[in-house]
């Protein structure tokens, strides 16, 4: 489960909050949490959206207690390993961007962009994992992208 | 056919690939709207795709976890010699000659049984900490000096 499930959660984590030895922890902790809830996980669900939601949870939890903190778009974290230099400076600069602008959204937004995105949940599974109804999230779906892109086009000019 | 045009957040779930509704899929292809509504949408899941990320691991994450859940193994013979120590103590304690004694006799099922548990004990202690672990060995001294007591008053110390 671990092996299979880490780097999503440490993606989602870095996404969240922006720093690679936070989100490492964070991903860490998810993994002690979901090794002492074991038995309310339910078995014949997959794993994923269940370690996606303590992932979100913790998250949250860091968010509310260190909002202050800015967020620290130049980390290399953010950046693959094995890319080129042209491709990297390309990938720093289109995906800088669009952390900028995820990172001027509200957290109702961001985080049903970012457990669909990067956690790859279904529509059921993130209205699971935030206790919302499925037209909710579909709703905030929606207006995240458009909340980005505008916000892109701000950053950009346009 | 679809009578009306779907709304946006429909349009979205095919988008996603969250919705495959067939019939709903010909009239967006058929419907130059609505068409033209699943492109934007098409692009926006595209934009926000720029959300994903390669970023991985480092290396030593499983190693430093694993570490984290599983406790390590109690060393064995660390519980094996205050166990034989306690055994051997307890048999000279019941007094002298009873050692030659209980060798004299063999090994009795009673005792087989102590020897079984604590064998199981020795598998159990690799999952459990420490202090399950003590908490058995009291239990398994306990029941030996119960046994060796029975067993003294039975045969009778002086048939020694």
């Amino acid at each position: 489960m671990v092996e299979t499930h880490s780097d999503k959660i440490f993606r989602l984590a870095l996404r969240y909050t922006g720093e690679r030895a936070q989100a490492e922890d964070l991903a860490q902790e998810t993994f002690l949490r979901a090794y002492k809830n074991l038995a309310s996980y339910d078995r014949s669900k997959p794993a994923g959206p269940w370690l996606c939601t303590i992932a979100a949870n913790l998250s949250r939890n860091w968010l509310r207690d260190n909002r202050e903190l800015p967020f620290d778009f130049t980390e290399e974290s953010f950046l693959p390993a094995e890319s080129g230099p042209e491709e990297l400076y390309l990938q720093k600069e289109s995906e800088t961007e669009v952390l900028q602008a995820l990172e001027k959204l509200p957290l109702i937004y961001r985080e049903v962009l970012l457990l669909w995105h990067v956690g790859e949940l279904s529509y059921g599974e993130i209205a699971e994992a935030l206790k919302l109804e499925l037209s909710i999230v579909k709703n905030r779906l929606y207006r995240g992208r458009m909340m980005l892109k505008e916000s892109l086009i701000g950053a950009r000019g346009g | 056919m679809m009578e009306r045009c779907p709304d946006q957040l429909t349009i979205q779930a095919l988008a996603d690939g969250e919705d495959q509704d067939l019939q709903l899929l010909a009239h967006v292809r058929s419907c130059p709207h609505c068409s033209e509504q699943h492109r934007k949408l098409s692009a926006l899941v595209t934009m926000a795709d720029g959300l994903k990320s390669d970023a991985k691991l480092p290396t030593e994450f499983m190693r430093k976890l694993e570490k984290m859940l599983i406790p390590a193994p109690f060393p064995a013979a660390l519980v094996a010699a205050p166990i034989f120590a306690l055994i051997l103590f307890s048999l000279l304690l019941l007094g002298p000659g009873y050692l030659e004694w209980w060798f004299s006799v063999g090994i009795t099922r009673q005792v087989g049984l102590i020897l079984d548990a604590f064998l199981d004990l020795l598998a159990f202690s690799r999952m459990v900490g420490p202090a399950w672990m003590i908490t058995g060995l009291a239990a398994l001294v306990a029941m030996e000096l119960f046994i060796l007591n029975m067993i003294r008053n039975v045969e009778g110390w002086h048939s020694v």
